[in-house]
């Protein structure tokens, strides 16, 4: 079953039926049973069982853990007056190593699987040798074991409790509407939506309703109109112009956007009709100014991930902090950020490219950290005032290029391909001499046409924070006719494509 | 309660409202002089006198002209053809006109690709065609319900709502909204191309049979033969250029040919018909590389015309060769 299929809907309908109508405290298993079907109708049961391994190896982690944490404050208690310093010292280390094993080895087993899926064969390669694993990762792999280690390591630094209830829990890291694409959620957070009764409330009903039309539209209409030009683009860059070279760039940065973003509508859409929030993870990135903002606002749930369980780890670890007091005060973020580019570009993809990507990100970030006492500099011998609109505008589109750059570098093929793709861009010849050269995008006119207008729809409403409040403000009659042609647009514009374009580009992830 | 009864009356007032939009796109295009529905107006006009059936594809469409079957046979012909009519199509075209026309005689056309595997979209564009020449919603949902799968409604109403949208991007800009002209009892006309001087693209056959539609023609026939009329199953001629380009065609012609006999049923095929190089020249007999033209159609039409007694009863076989490589051989 895909989410784009008429299967969908009536699956969303049946749970909300059920959800509304069992007793509220049964109204989280109803959820875990519906997570199970959707997994197994999506990728077979088979698939389940290692989410179910996940699940049951940091589950029992956890609450191990959490005991042994609890057994050294009740035993450090009554021994207060009897132990000498070295021997509370003592015991405490021994403890913090029997938490550690147990968190090392469960994340060993958990990034292991992880690894084994998406990497063995990528690792293999680097020596040489042929792909020796057949077997297609079990859908969602990374998003459910970032989610459930982040869970893992909070309980281990004693930021968050043990959940006791193996079915609520279960119900943590198989949640249908996260468990393919993210968003990655923190336990304490998403627990709370989660777990608790919620009633039937025709606002969240409608305002769920709305962003998840809203969400197939960019889907199926935007990002899969879009996906045969750009990939033609992609294949055959060098027989176009540069301005069709460019033009093609930005559109995989729209359908990308339209993609990822959408599904998080849908999902968020259909959560929210439930009454639960899930977190956001988008923040209209391309309206940022530079490229650390970018990836703020651009899956901000798998960035503040790295954030929380790389980033700052890493950066305040005593040896990268004394490195820092040595050398420079910008040194142990320098640091962080190596690490997390790295590690964020192995995550997009088992290949040398994504590396390749996720560094070229890093040293752009890198660079503006280090040079920002220079760019401060050359503002003010420029008069250039920060918060000045038109600076502002300027840093936009400035960012909007760069990280387009970025994104396709790993997108068109190999490398190479990559960085043929953009030197095409400036070295050939930038404006197309006949139609042919603005190829693809001399096809049929009504379906360029109707890409246009939904690039230029989806850009206006981006530009509102509250769009939907605004929506809502209009008169029952003009919002019901919105809503109709807009699933009638999906209908006549995203079905056809959908069907030759196929699933999720995050999906694969 | 207040809250749910709000969302219901928000859910029926969308869902009706979609409706209404999706039947103001598309029921002007049936009820309108878009050449499907004349054709349903034109059958129901004839109904009671039809006693010579045509049905079959596109191929057909071309091929086999009502007003010389009429002169040259005695009968009161109807070719119930269209583009891509799928099989299960046939069958309920067939069923509506057995059900009020003395029908006598059915000629079956099966061409090289009508039981192949070829795309679900392509089968859906020609239930797309069928369900314009429907009499009634009714007729159209029940279709639908019965022959689409669940999974493909979709991937349907967006097709018809597409061809709705040509309709009116046609009327807004003055443009004929004719596809296919149903004024002479389901034939279809076309210019005469040169077909030895460019034949144009001319796709691969494909070999693979498609499982459902195996069974669904041996279940047309069978519909054929209980109305008791005299049923031959035929294959019209395309074009020599399509026949040398492609290969497989004995393998696919064959196959059909002894499931016709396995139902009872003879089966001709045209396009080894040793005379067809002066009957069908490849100069003027095409529209295009397989269906014919205006020429051909004449053409062919009067020589069946003259064999159909016999076809019949089988008579005539030394008037085809063996196979396509004794007919390759021969050109």
């Amino acid at each position: 079953m895909s989410i784009t299929s008429l299967y969908f809907p009536p699956f969303l309908a049946l749970l909300m039926a059920v959800y509304f109508l069992v007793p509220k405290k049964s109204q989280w298993v109803t959820l875990l049973a519906f997570s199970v079907a959707f997994y197994a109708l999506v990728c077979g049961a088979q698939g389940f069982a290692f989410v179910l391994a996940t699940a049951v190896s940091v589950y029992f982690a956890a609450r191990k853990i959490e005991k042994i944490a609890l057994y050294q404050k009740e035993r450090l208690k009554a021994m207060r007056d009897e132990w000498t310093k070295d021997e509370k010292a003592a015991f405490r280390l021994k403890q913090k190593k029997r938490k550690k094993a147990f968190l090392a080895g469960t994340l060993v087993f958990n990034f292991g699987l992880l690894c084994v899926f998406k990497y063995s064969n990528f690792a293999l390669s680097l020596v040489s040798l042929p792909p020796l694993f057949k077997w297609a990762a079990p859908l969602g792999i990374s998003f459910y074991t970032f989610q459930s280690t982040g869970y893992l390591i909070d309980v281990y630094w004693e930021n968050e409790r043990a959940e006791e209830n193996f079915f609520r829990f279960l119900l943590f890291v198989s949640f249908f509407p996260q468990i393919t694409q993210g968003p990655i959620n923190d336990h304490a957070y998403l627990s709370q939506e989660l777990y608790q009764p919620h009633d039937f409330s025709c606002e969240n009903f409608s305002r769920g309703f709305v962003r998840m039309v809203w969400g197939f539209a960019k889907k199926m209409i935007l990002a899969n109109m879009l996906a045969p030009i750009v990939g033609d683009a992609f294949s055959n860059y060098a027989h176009y112009a540069g301005l069709a070279v460019l033009l093609s760039a930005f559109g995989y940065s729209v359908q990308i956007y339209a993609d990822f973003s959408g599904y998080m509508d849908i999902m968020c859409g259909a959560c929210e009709m439930l009454g639960i929030r899930l977190s956001e993870n988008f923040d209209r990135p391309y309206f940022s100014s530079s490229v650390a903002e970018y990836w703020r606002r651009w899956h901000i749930t798998l960035g503040a991930w790295f954030k929380k369980y790389v980033y700052y780890p890493i950066a305040v670890a005593k040896p990268v902090q004394k490195l820092g007091k040595r050398f420079s005060r910008t040194l142990p973020a320098t640091v962080a950020l190596v690490a997390v580019w790295f590690l964020t570009g192995l995550w997009h993809g088992a290949s040398l490219k994504y590396l390749a990507w996720g560094g070229v990100n890093g040293l752009v970030i890198i660079l503006s950290l280090w040079l920002e006492p220079v760019y401060a500099k050359a503002r003010a011998a420029l008069h250039i005032r920060e918060s000045s609109a038109y600076f502002r505008i300027f840093r936009v589109i400035r960012t909007f290029f760069l990280v387009t750059l970025i994104k396709v570098l790993p997108e068109v093929g190999t490398l190479s391909d990559g960085f043929g793709f953009i030197g095409h861009i400036f070295s050939g010849p930038f404006l197309p001499r006949s139609a042919r050269a603005l190829f693809p995008f001399t096809q049929n006119g009504a379906y360029l046409l109707c890409v246009f207008a939904f690039t230029v729809l989806l850009f206006a409403v981006s530009l509102r924070k509250n769009v939907r409040d605004t929506f809502f403000r209009l008169p029952f009659p003009i919002r019901i006719l919105a809503l109709s042609a807009l699933i009638i647009l999906i209908f006549l514009f995203g079905v056809p494509v959908t069907k030759n374009v196929g699933g999720f580009l995050y999906a694969q992830f | 309660m207040r809250s749910f009864s709000k969302v219901a009356v928000s859910a029926l007032s969308l869902i009706a409202c979609v409706v209404l939009i999706s039947a103001l796109m598309i029921e002007p295009m049936l009820h309108g002089e878009f050449a499907s529905c004349q054709d349903a107006k034109n059958r129901k006009s004839l109904a009671g006198s039809v006693d010579f059936l045509v049905l079959g594809a596109s191929h057909a469409t071309h091929s086999l002209v009502p007003e010389i079957l009429d002169e040259a046979l005695g009968v009161t012909s109807y070719n119930l053809s269209g583009a891509g009519l799928t099989v299960y199509g046939r069958a309920e075209l067939l069923k509506k006109e057995m059900a009020r026309n003395p029908i006598r005689d059915i000629v079956l056309e099966v061409s090289f690709n009508a039981l192949m595997k070829i795309p679900e979209t392509d089968h859906y564009e020609g239930d797309l065609y069928l369900l314009t020449r429907m009499d009634s919603a009714l007729e159209r949902l029940d279709f639908i319900k019965r022959h689409i799968p669940f999974a493909d409604w979709d991937t349907v109403y967006s097709m018809l709502l597409r061809f709705s949208g040509k309709y009116w991007a046609a009327k807004l800009t003055g443009k004929s909204t004719h596809n296919v002209i149903y004024e002479d009892k389901g034939y279809e006309h076309g210019e005469s191309a040169d077909l030895t001087a460019d034949p144009g693209k001319i796709e691969p056959l494909i070999t693979d049979f498609r499982p459902e539609s195996l069974e669904e023609f041996e279940e047309l026939i069978d519909l054929a033969k209980s109305s008791g009329a005299s049923v031959t199953v035929v294959a019209v001629p395309v074009s020599m250029a399509k026949i040398t380009a492609c290969t497989g065609w004995d393998g696919i012609m064959q196959r059909i040919q002894s499931l016709c006999e396995e139902r009872g049923v003879r089966m001709y095929d045209f396009n080894l018909l040793r005379s067809r190089k002066t009957l069908v020249p490849e100069d003027r007999a095409f529209h295009d590389a397989i269906h014919m033209s205006d020429y051909g159609a004449n053409a062919f039409t009067k020589e069946f015309s003259r064999l159909y007694p016999e076809l019949k009863n089988g008579a005539i076989d030394d008037l085809f060769f063996e196979n396509y490589d004794e007919l390759l051989r021969a050109y």
